[in-house]
């Protein structure tokens, strides 16, 4: 079944994908580590966020995060991007009208948003053990920095990842998305990041 | 001769394949080899040189494919089947085998880490092509830097600040890549070609191999190329400078960006090229060993064929035995790293393993090349035998893709910091990012 992405469905499948792959588990039978992807809002993100479906997917992903938690969003540049939505980190995210924040998504100028909010991102957590996806979360500013890997760049190029139009090495390696962490590890452990990144690109995706 | 007795008791789809390729290098090859070897460099290039004849009907075969892998439009190959291609190649002529072997590298790579788009623009037509029409070069030496481009990431940080800065330059100017600066003259193929693979150093470099990868049309405004030189062996192939002022590339065109994965780009680049050397060598070996077995077997001196002579049999099995010890390594390494490469494209093959197999490979040739012009007596150095030829070009093969001394440093250092580990460790690489960028 297709599924939007950004959305807590994507996440879902890709939990179940991932934990049902016998190559997967075989391959990763070894991998220890967690990854922090941080997927930069760019004017293809506003784009997109103009259609109803993903910016409920993009709003749900956000409001996965506790109250509590939700609070860490405080003074960092990712408040500012709920600010030049008109939201706050204090919004009840379920009440939003998301038709009508799209359509005024759809007149803001992308320039003035992407200037306001500049530096935010949707940080997601892949946490990683022994051929088996522990966890897949939505990370609040500051969680899970100490990551074993951090895979940094704009929500475009990760939507290229996503959709199977690109893989992920082919992005890591022009330098379209920035891999930092223990190279030597992941190196050794080639087969693991293909597969995942080849299980990741096969889900549906609703356009 | 392509017959002899075949370890790896090949399929017969494996013998109809060795068989066809053999009678191209035997029929087309290399009599075009020999034309060319005594042509002047300037008339090799000219549109009616045997070079473009050949070149056309290779691609027509489509080996310029063999590499590819099978999902970006490859052959589906075994790599003994693409071993056994350049083995059969590299008998028939150096030239034409590294030709075929430097007009993949550029595109190649752009299928295996490119873009969808740089696929679409740069690597479809190629792979279509059966006529001729494109045909790849690998830029990566440089008037000031030869060996320094082979050991750059092996060496110690210190000795590496002493490499002074590359001549060919690139930089990021927004959605391009701007590049300047001189590729040396020996870049194989360049003068007939229409496209490189470019390694280049990036502006303001915080060291020496802190470079890009680039696919360059080489039709571009800015892009000169020198004068094919006039060199000893390899004569069958042309090999000129590129000079790139102020030439302006697109960003998808930059393959691999600088940065730590150029590194594992490089060295498992050389990989490939080092199983594929190594291939070349076995197969210009093997020429020169049935040359002299031929001949030897013929020429009467003492009232004997030659070869009833014990410090000829001598010789002519210790050629056997280094091409037999040579091919069957080079395949086993060839098999790994194809493995690692192009089919599963883990990037993680053993450079020590790889670079072995180039250097050994290498050495026989020579020494092949060299008792087998023994043989042939005065007449091994007179232009009547093929032989002459073979052992020119069986010298350059000591220096073309890296001299068997520089290749053997850079190895050395891998057997001994990493011999006992059965995975790729490119500690060699994150060491020299750490000390460089912090
Ligand atoms: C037939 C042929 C085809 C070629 N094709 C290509 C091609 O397609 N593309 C391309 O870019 N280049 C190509 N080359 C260039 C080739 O890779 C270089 O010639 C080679 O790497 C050596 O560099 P150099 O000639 O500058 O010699 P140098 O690097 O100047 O070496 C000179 C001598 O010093 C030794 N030496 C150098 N550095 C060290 C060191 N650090 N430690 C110990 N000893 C050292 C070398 O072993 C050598 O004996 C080709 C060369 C030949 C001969």
């Amino acid at each position: 079944m297709a599924v939007v992405y950004p959305s807590k469905e994507w996440m879902e499948e890709l939990y179940k994908k991932v934990n049902s792959d016998e190559e997967y588990k075989k391959v990763a039978a070894n991998w220890e580590g967690d990854y922090l992807c941080v997927v930069e809002l760019d004017e293809e993100a506003l784009k997109d966020f103009q259609n109803p479906k993903v910016l409920k997917g993009f709003l749900e992903m956000l409001d996965s995060i506790p109250k509590e938690r939700r609070e860490k969003f405080k003074g960092t540049v990712n408040e500012g991007l709920l600010v030049a939505l008109g939201l706050s980190v204090d919004t009840d995210i379920s009440t939003v009208d998301v038709d009508e924040l799209a359509k005024k998504i759809s007149e803001m100028d992308p320039k003035v948003v992407l200037e306001a909010a500049k530096g935010a991102s949707l940080n997601m957590w892949l946490d990683f053990w022994h051929g088996e996806l522990r966890n897949v979360a939505v990370a609040a500013p500051g969680e899970h920095e100490d990551a074993k890997f951090k895979l940094i760049g704009p929500y475009s190029v990760f939507k290229q990842l996503v959709m199977g139009k690109a893989d992920a090495i082919t992005l890591v390696v022009s330098g379209k998305l920035k891999l930092q962490g223990d190279m030597g590890y992941m190196m050794r452990n080639m087969a693991a990041v293909r597969k995942f990144t080849e299980l990741m690109s096969s889900i549906p995706i609703e356009s | 001769m392509s017959k002899f007795l075949d370890l790896d008791e090949l399929t017969e789809e494996d013998k109809m394949l060795k068989e066809e390729v053999h009678r191209f290098a035997t029929e087309v090859v290399r009599p075009a080899s020999i034309e060319l070897d005594r042509m002047d460099p300037e008339d090799r290039i000219k549109p009616d040189s045997p070079y473009f004849k050949v070149f056309k009907q290779m691609k027509k075969l489509g080996y310029h494919k063999i590499n590819l892998p099978e999902e970006k439009g490859g052959l589906a190959l075994t790599p003994l089947q693409r071993y056994m291609i350049f083995e059969e190649l590299g008998w028939g002529s150096l030239g034409f085998a590294t030709a075929i072997g430097v007009d993949q590298i550029p595109f190649v790579t752009a299928a295996v880490f490119g873009s969808e788009k740089l696929y679409e623009e740069a690597v479809i037509p190629w792979i279509e092509d059966d006529k001729g029409k494109y045909h790849g070069c690998w830029g990566v030496t440089e008037p000031e830097h030869g060996s320094d481009y082979l050991i750059a990431f092996r060496e110690e940080p210190d000795l590496l600040r002493k490499f002074g800065k590359g001549n060919v330059i690139i930089e990021k100017d927004g959605d391009e890549w701007v590049i300047s600066g001189q590729k040396s003259a020996w870049v194989s193929s360049a003068p007939v070609a229409t496209h490189c693979g470019l390694h280049a150093q990036v502006k303001d470099a915080k060291f020496f191999a802190d470079g890009a990868f680039c696919l360059v049309p080489l039709d571009i405004d800015g892009v000169k190329k020198g004068k094919p030189v006039d060199m000893l062996g390899m004569r069958d192939d042309p090999q000129g400078e590129l000079f790139f002022d102020n030439v302006r590339i697109p960003d998808h065109y930059t393959i691999v960006a600088p940065g730590f994965f150029y590194g594992v780009f490089a060295d498992q680049l050389l990989c490939l090229t080092s199983c594929g050397m190594g291939a070349f060598a076995v197969g210009l070996a093997r020429a020169c060993f049935e040359e002299a077995l031929n001949y030897a077997r013929q020429r009467v001196q003492g009232g004997v064929p030659i070869a009833k002579h014990k410090n000829i049999k001598l010789k002519l099995y210790e050629m056997f035995e280094k091409i037999e010890t040579a091919r069957y390594y080079v395949r086993k390494a060839t098999e790994y790293t194809h493995r690692r490469v192009i089919e599963l494209q883990t990037a993680d093959a053993s450079p020590r393993h790889a670079r072995a197999a180039q250097i050994y490979a290498k050495k026989v040739a020579f020494e092949v090349a060299h008792e087998a012009l023994q043989i042939f007596g005065a007449y091994g150095l007179s232009k009547e035998f093929i032989i002459e030829k073979l052992f020119r070009d069986a010298r350059c093969m000591l220096i073309e893709d890296g001299t068997v001394e520089v290749l053997s440093l850079e190895a050395a250092d891998d057997v001994i910091s990493n011999y006992e580990k059965d995975y790729y460790d490119v500690e060699h690489i994150t060491n020299l990012m750490d000390y460089f960028e912090g």
